[in-house]
């Protein structure tokens, strides 16, 4: 395998903000195909801007993300739509539309995208719920499904397309342990079984033992990347202290 | 396909979101109709397979588009069984026949009486609430936010005199050029100066000045309140101890009340002003069109249109906040009170006018 088609997703010398206010400074990784890829930080350290900067939501004020060697930052039109079609997105509250069905929700984009039958949406629409674990939700509105089921479900909809990366904004955020680790477990079976490549947001340590192959951790102090590796390398390797304690939970 | 009812069917180059859509159309428009008892589906072939080639799959697999068969699908690679897998016959059934939940008529119309029963025992409390924290207010002046009185002043009420201004100047115009014809075969032109100033002062003024509070900054309320119990900013304040009512729509009331007389003004000059030009293009001198708005308008039609405008103030700015503070939970739920809100603020401007209307003929007469 070579280089070019290993790395799925590439930052380079990306620089982001807001007016003024620099959040990160030329920064650069990369991520593999088929790996679960976590980014980390304290508070404030930037990482769900980063996160939307990925995803072509902002624009940066320089630098490049490439997502299978194509420009997000530069494409246009339907070379646009053709990217964004390569990724799906999971965002912090799950953001199902509250008007339609579990189910409406997840066939979407297949409504909106494609010219399959009737017959063949729902299908999919289902089989995907299935792979999730909500087809008996399939008929119940967002508001009747819990936290982690709103998520389980934003899952199914995010997939739907057959994506090669999903990125998760805080897949974590709100739910309790247990529903947390059911989620990890999810990522796990998703990133093995149907090979996508995951890129999270969070900073709950738990969930990036459980799922992530390598992390990248933000420092807000010198603007950029304090540490780049194996989650479990870093706890014991990384060069600066804070990231060790950061990892290890341990109070400075 | 054979004579003795079997058929092969192989696949080749890529079934995906692209190309699905065509073959399930070609396939199903070639089986139908033809009765077949076993069929072979051989992937081999096929360089790559999606969600939507996987979904066509599964449907020729379980006899979707040939009932009766038996079908059987071979070269599958392990990775493509395992997703396969994944679909359900049973998941689909269950979806077709589900039936969402319909009322009857009946039912509506119960629903709908009691809901606005309710909402009528809630509009009563909240302007007892309401009265009672103004009363308070005006007993304790001190603990009255008025840097919010004059907050939300400023911004319903200063701000909103351009827009208001302009619309009744626009509508004083029209008035003048669609009175000034039937006037005219009566030889009666010089009174659309009347009219005007009668229109303007007794009705239309208070009337578009509340209609136009209503709209810009009735509904901003309503938002306003409408998103902060969503944030449970509402929840954060009564667990402090504190009344949302107290705290937040006392002083849009006080407000509302103290800005609509003054937008009101406003809108009768604007009116006026709106109909001069008209006027002055018909070949009345501006000192005579003067002099008959003088005559025709006594100290009672101001007093009637600026007493209007300070009940419409009170009526716009509480509805909107119980409007706002109604809000339910999702992310409809603060459009809903807003369009809630301005329906209902005009509703009751147009009731509360032709009250007007009514007790004020009685007692003229």
């Amino acid at each position: 395998m070579n280089g070019a088609s290993k790395n799925l997703i590439e930052v380079r010398d990306l620089t982001i903000g807001y007016g003024d206010h620099l959040v990160l400074e030329q920064i650069n990784f990369e991520v593999h195909r088929g790996e679960v890829f976590a980014i980390l930080g304290a508070s404030g350290s930037g990482k769900s801007t980063l996160l939307k900067h990925l995803i072509g939501l902002y624009q940066p004020i320089r630098g490049d993300v490439l997502i299978s060697g194509a420009s997000i930052v530069h494409a246009e039109g339907d070379e646009r739509l053709r990217i964004l079609r390569k990724f799906g997105v999971l965002y912090q509250g799950g953001a199902l539309f509250g008007s339609l069905t579990t189910v409406e929700n997840v066939r979407l984009p297949l409504d909106e995208f494609t010219d399959l039958s009737e017959v063949a949406k729902d299908l999919i629409a289902l089989s995907k719920l299935r792979l999730v674990g909500l087809e008996s939700a399939a008929t119940k509105l967002p508001a009747d499904l819990s936290g982690g089921m709103q998520k389980r479900a934003a899952i199914a909809r995010a997939i739907v397309m057959d994506p090669c990366v999903l990125f998760l904004d805080e897949p974590s955020a709100g739910l309790d342990p247990l529903t947390s680790a059911g989620l990890d477990a999810l990522i796990r079976e998703l990133a093995r079984g149907l090979g996508i490549t995951f890129v999270m947001v969070t900073h709950e340590l738990a969930s990036i033992y459980s799922v992530a192959d390598r992390v990248v951790v933000l420092d807000p102090k010198i603007r950029g990347i304090a540490a780049e590796g194996a989650p479990s390398w870093l706890r014991e390797h990384a060069m600066q202290p804070w990231v060790r304690q950061f990892l290890n939970r341990e109070v400075a | 396909m054979r004579s003795d009812g079997t058929a092969k069917l192989a696949f080749t180059g890529e079934l995906d979101a692209v190309s699905t859509p065509v073959a399930w159309r070609n396939l199903g428009s070639e089986l139908a109709g033809i009765k077949l008892v076993s069929f072979e589906i051989d992937v081999r072939q096929l360089a790559s397979c999606d969600s939507a080639g996987l979904a066509l799959l599964y449907y020729i697999s379980v006899g979707g588009m040939t009932p009766g068969a038996t079908v059987k699908l071979t070269g599958l690679s392990p990775e493509l069984q395992h997703l396969l897998r994944s679909f359900s016959m049973e998941d689909f059934q269950a979806l077709q026949e589900h039936v969402p939940a319909c009322s009857s008529f009946v039912e509506d119309v119960g629903v709908a009486t009691w809901s606005w029963l309710c909402d009528l025992r809630q509009q009563v409390e909240f302007i007892g609430e309401v009265t009672l924290g103004v009363i308070k207010s005006l007993f304790r002046p001190r603990n009255m936010r008025w840097k919010e009185v004059l907050r939300v002043f400023e911004v319903a009420g200063v701000n909103a005199l351009p827009i208001v201004s302009l619309l009744t100047f626009l509508v004083g115009m029209v008035i003048a050029f669609e009175a000034a014809q039937p006037l005219a075969q009566l030889g009666a032109q010089v009174f659309v100066a009347n009219l005007l100033g009668l229109v303007m002062s007794r009705e239309l003024g208070p009337v578009m000045a509340a209609i136009m509070l209503a709209g810009r900054s009735g509904s901003a309320f309503a938002a306003e309140l409408g998103t902060m119990k969503v944030n449970e900013e509402l929840n954060a304040l009564q667990t402090m101890g504190l009344s949302p009512v107290q705290f937040l729509v006392v002083q849009r009331v006080v407000a509302g009340i103290l800005l609509t007389p003054v937008l009101t003004i406003f809108a009768m000059y604007a009116g006026l002003l709106g109909g001069i030009p008209v006027l002055l293009g018909l070949g009345f001198p501006l000192r005579m069109v003067l002099i008959q708005v003088q005559s025709s308008l006594h100290f009672g039609d101001l007093a009637q249109g600026i007493s209007k405008s300070i009940v419409f103030g009170g009526i716009v700015a509480s509805v909107s906040c119980l409007r706002g503070l109604q809000t339910g939970e999702g992310p409809r739920a603060v459009g809903e009170s807003t369009t809630r809100s301005v329906v209902t603020s005009i509703l009751l401007i147009i009731l509360t006018d032709a009250i007007f209307a009514a007790v004020t003929y009685t007692l003229r007469k």
